[in-house]
């Protein structure tokens, strides 16, 4: 298969070409300009929303640094490709362009979209690009609470020229949220467009037991990132209770047998420094009286 | 008068006016960024603004007064609601790249001598292999160095993270000879740390540094609340460092996210020292199928830091 | 109030009365060496605590050594004073005074040394305006709080008679200052049945007091290194260890003291032979329960050999060999030889017996600290050997000089004020016809 040379989908890096670097030294820029990297997805979510998501960053010592404020340009159509439009960068790095519903992306003869992005050089940074090339995927969930158990009924389609093909022999994942990334709880395979997933019964949900059940294929060589979402009560409620009259040893308020124990000695010991103190003002008084 | 006299002589004068000089906005300049300031003659400094231009402004411009708002650390004292904060680190994974610490001291300021998170080079017994052990602050559920201290200045949250609160410590270093993991480090002079005039002191962040007081891992709270991972895991080049929350039982390294519980069950995860019974939040999965072997830790590192390792026996005892 | 044996005013009395040149070139002395020790402390507080020899994992040294010292020192004079005052014993009335001089004043000086320790002077309010209970600081503050104030109304209940005698006497020529002053702090006791037994009952309860405080206290200050988890620290005898250990150190610098008064004020007369026997005595009782104490903490953690009590047990006898005999071994041993044979028992020996004890106990107190913070949990891996092994800088010693040097300049200024012996003490025993038999 033609596609097959692209094995990598998502991620495509793109370093300068070394005319480009000499371009710009001989512009008499002194600075050495930065190379950045850059990440490419395509995500058709929940709402059959198709957006490009390209996030650009700068390889450092620590890791991908963000860069902010560059100005990302999509296209589509390998052939002869046309602007789609463009977004700018965020604090993450993340460009987001959604693409319009009523936009024809083209297709090759294959059945696949290609699309393209490139950040725009400034006296800073270089340019970046990355390339991705998926094909449409019509992706359907519903979950069914039986005697068997939970499940997650996952159907998929693809059109080829015109006609609804189930997708076969593919793997899926269902996640769900978590608070730094989506964690997958099972795995599930597609058979003549259906794939059956048993969800499983120990994860935890918010205090109430709601979460998010998500269908995806995730980084799919051929789909990209596609999925489903629906909020529904298969979680266990988990919840981190923390009383608020708490008392131990480490919270701001002291347990109780300690200030019992502290006052009840300080009372003791300070009612006899009263007690000496007032002996003391009693000798001066018979003085006086004395006089 | 030389310029760092000049600079010293400026911090003295700004420690003595104060948290409640309001700050002088730094016209054309922007945000200062980081602690990127140099030096220049005749009185100009060159401040790299937050879109990375050089500029240079005169000295009277710059005045880097750190306000101490109260709002801030209120809120720090609470934690995120329904959390609880949990480190998993795969001792099969880490190769003392050490890039857990530069991301913890350049995103905290810290000085080089300062690591909130450190790296061990572990050997239990004598005929036991020796491995590497990044050791953050365990943010314990029963943390002693909170119990002993005698003004309320750390703290644990809700979310289980001990912070410390840099205004408020009074340096008594109690909280140092409490912890048993020695996971607390002291300001013993000026840590000179330069930090852009409008910044807001945060426990959460802890910038910046203040002299004579107890400084701490702090789980870069000031990075979850915006839902992003601690500085030192999205760092490790291993992916050696897992992140995450309890109640949710999932922990990530930014590349894979895992189930807690299964981790645990799996690959046996512990917690150190579990004997002292202070209920770590931090995990270890033991060194078992090591992706490197533990003398390409040693591999590339300066002869300062090889000079700490030489001593190393069982747990410390010298050879 | 007026007191039949001029003679024992008269010895009593004359360091009030007149200032000698050694006192001027002693004073001047202390002075310097306290004002090296600000000196110091400026130093301290400009360039922060990195002029010290203290880092991370030694982060108490020197410092707190002496302030466990001093508050010993304290609280020793406060047991003593009070045991001999509800005691009665026959002996006690050259003594007490010292006894209870030694306790206010090292309970002036010993807080210092923890100040010394805390990075941040200018929060120290903040200890009384955000308190925590559960923190054994905490409990130290209120501690030493109210142990200051119980100690300073038993040392004035104590003076009350001698003001009066001072007060009453005609034929010493106080300066008029003095002699107004002697009348107010008097408060106009003369004496009376009705005065006596207010005053008396006073003391009494007092020096009950201030018994049950100064262990209570000892043991606050004890457990503050007892709740750690450190090996070495980590230990339950160490509430009733350390009121021991301070004991000891209290009765040493008695015997210290009441041989430098007793030269300068020529007090051969009143304190003999006699005392500095039974006061040994004391001491070598307490050196006893002081050395079981130290001998059944040690033996229990070396016999166990956990991993953490068998490393730092290593350190103490490879690195600090000779520190750990001598506080351990000759520090208790040779007090108890010196006292325990009739033979060696003279004021000499009893007094080498005693700064023996005192500097031993320091020592102790010294691998007590520090050679437990330089044995961590994980062990210590730095590059920088000052982070490694702890050794004290010229500031904390100067700063230790200065604490030392304080002890004296408040000595020689109550000298000035009040009669460090106790005339009431030696009148009522003089009265009660205990002869005192003179020393040739």
């Amino acid at each position: 298969m033609k596609k097959l040379f692209i094995n990598i989908i998502t991620v495509l890096i793109l370093f300068t070409a070394a005319a480009l670097e000499q371009g710009h030294s001989q512009t008499g820029k002194e600075q050495e300009v930065l190379v950045p990297y850059m990440e490419f997805k395509y995500l058709k979510n929940t709402d059959n929303q198709r957006i490009l998501e390209a996030k650009v960053s700068l390889p450092g010592d620590l890791g991908l640094e963000p860069i902010e404020g560059l100005t990302v340009k999509f296209f589509t159509n390998m052939d002869n490709p046309v602007p789609m439009g463009e977004a700018i960068t965020d604090s993450k790095g993340i460009a987001k362009y959604i693409i319009p519903d009523d936009y024809a992306i083209p297709v090759d003869e294959e059945g696949y979209w290609w699309f393209y992005a490139e950040s725009e050089a400034d006296d800073k940074y270089d340019i970046s690009m990355a390339e991705v090339t998926v094909r449409d995927v019509t992706l359907d969930m519903a979950l069914n609470e039986g005697e068997e158990g939970k499940k997650v009924i996952l159907k998929a389609y693809t059109i080829v020229d015109g006609e609804k093909v189930p997708v076969s022999d593919e793997d899926i994942f269902v996640y769900v949220p978590r608070m730094f990334s989506l964690l997958p709880v099972a795995e599930g395979y597609f058979i003549d467009g259906v794939a059956e997933v048993e969800f499983p019964e120990d994860v935890p949900g918010d205090d109430e037991g709601n979460i998010t059940v998500i269908g995806r294929f995730n980084d799919h060589w051929q789909y990209g990132n596609v999925e489903q979402r629906v909020a529904t009560k298969w979680g266990i409620p988990a919840s981190h209770e923390v009383a608020e009259t708490h008392r131990t040893l480490w919270t701001q308020i002291a347990p109780r047998w300690m200030i019992v124990t502290l006052t009840i000695m300080l009372a003791g010991v300070w009612g006899h420094y009263v007690f000496a103190i007032i002996s003391m003002v009693r000798i001066k008084r018979t003085t006086k009286k004395m006089k | 008068m030389s310029d760092h006299d000049n600079k010293k002589s400026r911090r003295k004068f700004l420690k003595n006016v104060g948290a409640g000089l309001g700050a002088l906005s730094l016209s054309g300049a922007g945000a200062i960024a980081g602690n990127k300031i140099t030096e220049a003659p005749g009185g100009k400094v060159k401040v790299l603004t937050a879109e990375g231009k050089l500029v240079e402004v005169s000295r009277d411009a710059l005045k880097d007064v750190k306000r101490v708002t109260n709002e801030k650390r209120e809120t720090a004292r609470e934690g995120l609601p329904n959390r609880k904060f949990i480190m998993v680190i795969d001792l099969a994974k880490c190769a003392n790249a050490r890039k857990c610490i530069d991301a913890c001291q350049e995103g905290h300021m810290l000085p080089k001598t300062h690591e909130w998170i450190q790296l061990y080079s572990i050997q239990e017994a004598e005929h036991t292999a020796p491995y590497w052990m990044p050791r953050p602050c365990f943010h314990c559920d029963n943390p002693l160095c909170v119990s002993v201290c005698p003004v309320g200045a750390t703290y644990k949250r809700d979310d289980g993270i001990v912070l410390v609160d840099s205004n408020r410590c009074i340096g008594c270093k109690f909280c140092m000879t409490g912890c048993p993991y020695s996971a607390r480090s002291f300001h013993w002079k000026d840590p000179e740390a330069e930090v852009p005039e409008d910044h807001v002191y945060d426990p959460e962040l802890n910038i910046p540094p203040v002299e004579g007081t107890v400084g701490k891992c702090v789980f870069c709270a000031d990075k979850l609340r915006n839902n992003e991972l601690p500085r030192c895991v999205s760092a490790c080049p291993m992916g050696a460092l897992y992140f995450g929350d309890m109640v949710e039982d999932a922990i990530t390294n930014g590349q894979e996210t895992l189930r807690f519980s299964r981790v645990m069950e799996e690959k046996h995860g512990y917690r150190y020292m579990e004997e002292l019974g202070t209920h770590p939040s931090v995990y270890y999965l033991p060194p078992v199928d090591r992706l490197f072997d533990y003398d390409s830790g040693m591999e590339g590192l300066s002869e300062q830091d090889k000079k700490r390792y030489k001593k190393t026996g069982p747990r410390g005892k010298k050879k | 109030m007026e007191i039949r044996n001029k003679s024992l005013l008269k010895d009593f009395t004359s360091e009030i009365v007149t200032t000698s040149r050694k006192w001027y070139l002693l004073f001047g002395f202390f002075v310097i060496i306290w004002a090296l020790g600000v000196y110091a402390l400026v130093l301290q507080i400009d360039k922060g605590h990195v002029v010290t020899g203290m880092r991370d994992n030694v982060v108490w040294g020197v410092y707190i050594v002496n302030f466990i010292f001093f508050m010993g020192l304290s609280y020793a004079g406060a047991l003593i004073s009070g045991v001999l005052h509800l005691f009665k014993s026959p002996w006690r009335a050259p003594v007490i005074r010292f006894a209870e001089l030694i306790t206010v004043i090292s309970l002036c000086v010993g807080p210092f040394f923890i100040f010394f320790c805390i990075g941040r002077l200018d929060r120290l309010p903040f200890l009384f305006a955000y308190p925590r209970i559960q923190s054994p600081i905490t409990w130290d503050v209120i501690a030493i709080c109210t142990d200051l104030i119980g100690c300073f109304i038993f040392l004035y209940l104590s003076l009350i008679e001698d003001f009066a005698i001072l007060r009453d006497t005609k034929d010493i020529s106080f300066k008029p200052w003095k002699r107004k002053l002697y009348e107010v702090l008097a408060l106009g006791y003369q004496g009376t049945e009705k005065q006596y037994k207010l005053l008396s009952r006073a003391k009494n309860i007092m020096a009950a007091m201030i018994i049950a405080i100064a262990i209570i206290v000892y043991s606050v200050l004890a457990w503050i290194f007892g709740v750690t988890l450190q090996p070495g620290w980590h230990s339950t005898i160490f509430g009733p260890y350390f009121v021991i250990a301070a004991v000891f150190s209290g009765t040493g610098l008695l015997i210290i003291l009441m041989q430098i008064f007793r030269k300068i004020y020529r007090l051969e007369k009143y304190i003999t032979k006699k005392h500095f026997v039974n006061v040994g005595v004391l001491l070598l009782i307490i050196a006893a329960f002081y050395g079981y104490f130290t001998f059944s903490d040690y033996l229990t953690k070396w016999y166990g050999s956990v991993k953490m009590d068998k490393l730092l047990i290593d350190k103490l006898f490879e690195d600090y060999y000779f520190l750990f005999i001598f506080a351990n071994y000759l520090g208790i041993l040779i007090p108890i030889i010196i006292v325990g044979i009739p033979k060696f028992r003279n004021i000499r020996n009893i007094v080498i017996a005693a700064v023996i004890a005192l500097l031993g106990l320091w020592i102790n107190r010294y691998i007590i600290v520090v050679p437990t913070l330089e044995t961590p949990f994980l062990p210590i891996q730095d590059y920088r050997p000052d982070f490694i092994k702890y050794s004290p800088t010229w500031v904390e010693w100067a700063l230790t000089a200065a604490g030392v040097a304080v002890f004296g300049i408040f000595m020689m200024l109550v000298s000035k004020i009040a009669p460090l012996v106790s005339i009431s003490e030696m009148k009522s025993t003089e009265n009660n016809k205990i002869t005192l038999t003179p020393e040739v």
